[in-house]
């Protein structure tokens, strides 16, 4: 059961990718990110990460795939304006490297699983309630307290640095 | 609560950049338009006040803080001057020069000092999550400032390219931090150094580390966005970025690199950095030379200089992964300090000449092709001493602040390839390196000469109205020069504290 | 969390499916037939005439609107850890907060005053 939840998500969510990255029309390529964007917080979810899993709906699915519209749509391209396609050569060296990538890593993965004797180190909250909000939260109010703090600050820069690009009266 | 309090304390030089970065974002919105030429003063008397904090806490010890998330030590408070150094300069540099492009804001201000502030925290987290924010921190300040001058469409594809290509890169970064929290299950870059045997998980993710951090240095084959942002980005945030982005991504490479993959680790990266800095060498100091422009060229020769810095990295590499040949660990200091020290002589050198591009050659832009330089010397005769005096320094040549750092980078991997023959080791990658470069470094005579040729022997090309610099940009002009002269003439008592500065990674 | 207590969840999307399903089903079986006009193709089937394509290109002040509220939705993403264990976390993390806090009212004091929630 649990293993075809995960095949099932594993398979639509990769492809959701694959289709985000190949779509020429920008708001088919927004649709299969909010595929993926749900697919993964499905994914977080049966990782036991609950509050992931909400925040991934809520700011990825919610918030960033907003930006995204509104930045399609302040292009607003029209299909004559998207250019010419990308010729076969870089088409095939991408995905060539995209899959160099893929095979390095799973075999990154595989080969350390062996070398550790089918274990990967013990995460520090191995507890049943790892990834719930109470636990980040005792993560973020003890342990990473100071980037917890930075984040506002890096939200103020990012708010700045908004506003003094793209209003129009400063 | 008490002692969070005391436990920021010594955080406290960040914690007065940020507090200057909000006043000035504050005071930007509440003033009236015509005081606007005070603010950049809020940014300098922040500066100041943060560089007394910093001194505050020099030479004593390593402080941990917050849990393991932040170290300060000698190495972190040595970049964190350099930056602050820059940071003072950029301001100085400004006062004039933003006015009459258009960006005399608070946010200006504000985001210079966002910026410094994370680079500062960059140069002293021990935390692979806190080194993360900070980098971001520093990143999307150093991005919108990019696009600062907005009326100038050279300035806002300087500033997406940036974006873009920075995004990207931090995408690496970030998932190289996940693979090594899945190797070894912690976020503490001290930590991960007890991780025993090979483990590819980890070697994937220093992999994907060291595309983000070549990425910030704008070593190459990561390098294609330095030529463009430095190029549109106006001339006072392109010498920040040149100087301080470098200086804060080597901080946090070297800190990375050095004690999370320590010893013997090495024989996996320094081949690596070998054929980085080969490339990053070859490439920048070849393509600059058919560069029209000023600040391209000097775009290129950032390029090439972080190849000559990428030198010490891989002789300290070299020097880790042979540690029963007596000797070899007492070399690693000096080899490190060589490189801090090449920073600050960067530092002067490249904040200088972006301070000399930074007058107005026609109306508002910028001083950049070598037709604006051509008969400097009569128009302006102490300016133009003082850009060759930056470029004959940039090119190596003696008795400048340059030629002294690379007289110590090039003098380290030498040093390693002696202890390695006098040890029986046969391999010649130091000496190769440290030859290879001494080559591209005479190509690069030629373009810095150039540069100071159209300034000395063409006559101007017409009467063009220039405007008169602010007192800031004289200033900074004068200390720059004055600084490379005497960091070439009296190398030793700041490579005394440079080598300080390196101990806190390598004895 | 394990996949028991995701079985509430999951009878939950189930329903909400079934639903709508349903519903598309039921209003076309017993619905009126359906002719195909070119009203039906309309935006507003019985309302005005369009004026021009919806496809134009959009103000910048948009999307400066939706990164403002990008910005503080992620604030708010870091307050409900917060909220679920304020009381265990006492004094201490009321003064965390009250830090992450000011800074951010700060920025939208700046960012009030600076007029970028007005539509100039």
């Amino acid at each position: 059961m649990s293993d075809v939840m995960f095949v099932a998500l594993a398979v639509v969510s990769t492809a959701s990718a694959l289709l985000l990255v190949t779509r020429r029309n920008p708001l088919y390529a927004a649709l299969c990110m909010m595929v993926l964007f749900g697919t993964t917080a499905l994914l977080f979810l049966k990782l036991s990460a609950p509050f992931l899993a909400a925040m991934q709906v809520l700011v990825y699915g919610g918030a960033v795939l907003m930006l995204f519209l509104f930045t399609i749509m302040l292009l607003n391209l029209h299909p004559e304006e998207l250019g010419s396609e990308k010729g076969l050569t870089f088409k095939l060296s991408a995905g060539i490297l995209s899959a160099v990538l893929a095979i390095f890593l799973i075999y990154a993965v595989k080969f350390s699983r062996d070398m550790t004797g089918g274990s990967f180190p013990e995460l520090p909250a191995g507890s049943a309630a790892f990834g719930s909000a109470e636990s980040v939260g005792e993560g973020i109010f003890d342990a990473f307290v100071l980037p917890f703090e930075l984040v506002s600050v890096l939200i103020v820069a990012a708010v700045a640095g908004a506003i003094v690009l793209t209003k129009k009266k400063l | 609560m008490e002692h969070l309090i005391a436990e920021m304390k010594p955080l406290s030089p960040v914690l007065i950049v940020f507090t200057g970065a909000l006043a000035a974002l504050l005071a930007g919105v509440f003033s009236k338009k015509e005081n606007s030429y005070a603010l950049p003063y809020i940014g300098i008397t922040t500066v100041a006040f943060a560089f007394v904090a910093l001194l505050n806490y020099w030479g004593r010890g390593m402080i941990w803080l917050l849990q393991g998330a932040i170290r300060i030590d000698s190495f972190g408070l040595y970049i964190s001057a350099i930056i602050l150094i820059a940071c003072l300069i950029t301001f100085l540099a400004s006062i004039g020069y933003a006015k009459r492009l258009g960006f005399e804001h608070g946010e200006y201000i504000s985001l210079l000092l966002f910026a410094s502030g994370g680079m500062m925290l960059l140069a002293m987290s021990a935390d692979l999550v806190t080194l993360f924010l900070s980098l971001e921190i520093m990143s999307i300040s150093i991005y919108a400032l990019a696009g600062m001058a907005r009326h100038r469409q050279k300035c806002n594809e300087a500033a997406l390219k940036y974006f873009i290509l920075g995004a990207f890169s931090t995408a690496f970064l970030l998932f190289g931090i996940a693979l090594i929290y899945g190797a070894t299950a912690s976020t503490k870059i001290h930590a991960i150094a007890q991780v025993q045997g090979l483990k590819p998980l980890l070697v994937a993710g220093l992999g994907m580390l060291i595309v983000g951090f070549g990425f910030k240095v704008g070593a190459a084959p990561f390098h294609v966005w330095v030529p463009d942002a430095y190029e549109g980005a106006p001339a006072t945030v392109t010498g920040f970025m040149a100087v301080a982005v470098k200086a804060a991504g080597f901080a946090a490479l070297l800190r990375v690199i050095l004690i999370a993959f320590p010893g013997t680790w090495a024989e996996y990266w320094w081949p690596v950095f070998w054929a980085v800095a080969l490339l990053t060498m070859f490439l920048g100091n070849i393509i600059a030379v058919f560069q029209k422009n000023v600040k391209r060229m000097l775009a290129y020769s950032g390029i090439a200089h972080t190849g000559y810095i990428l030198i010490g990295l891989v002789s300290l590499g070299i020097a880790g992964s042979e540690p029963y040949i007596p000797g070899m660990k007492a070399l690693m200091n000096p080899i490190a300090g060589g490189m801090l020290f090449y920073l600050l002589a960067y530092t002067f050198m490249t904040l200088g000449a972006f301070a000399v591009i930074s007058l107005a050659a026609r109306d508002e832009d910028d001083l950049e092709t070598l037709d604006d330089f051509s008969g400097l010397s009569q128009r302006k005769p102490v300016v133009a001493l003082a850009m060759a005096v930056f470029l004959i320094s940039m090119a190596g040549v003696p008795p400048f602040g340059g030629f002294i750092a690379k007289f110590y980078v090039f003098k380290g991997a030498i040093d390693v390839q002696g202890m390695l023959l006098a040890s029986g080791v046969k391999e010649y990658h130091a000496l190769a390196l440290a030859i290879l470069g001494i080559i591209t470094s005479m190509f690069s005579v030629y373009y810095y000469l150039r540069v100071v040729w159209f300034m000395y022997f063409r006559e101007p090309l017409e009467d063009r109205p220039s405007v008169a610099p602010s007192w800031g940009l004289h200033f900074v002009i004068f200390a720059s020069s004055v600084a490379i002269v005497v960091l070439g003439i009296l190398p030793s008592g700041f490579f005394s504290v440079a080598s300080r500065g390196a101990e806190a990674l390598v004895r | 969390m394990g996949a028991e207590q995701l079985f509430p969840t999951l009878v939950l999307v189930g329903l909400v499916v079934a639903t709508a399903t349903a519903l598309i089903v039921i209003s076309s079986l017993f619905g009126p037939a359906r002719r195909k006009s070119r009203e039906k193709f309309d935006t507003y089937e019985c309302g005005v005439q369009l004026l021009d394509s919806a496809r134009r290109r959009f103000s910048v002040k948009f999307y400066l609107t939706a990164l403002i509220f990008l910005l503080f939705d992620i604030e708010a993403v870091f307050l409900i850890p917060w909220a679920v264990i304020y009381r265990k976390l006492g004094v201490l993390g009321l003064f965390e907060t009250f830090f992450f806090i000011a800074v951010l009212g700060i920025g939208l004091l700046y960012i009030y005053r600076r007029g970028a929630l007005e539509w100039d």
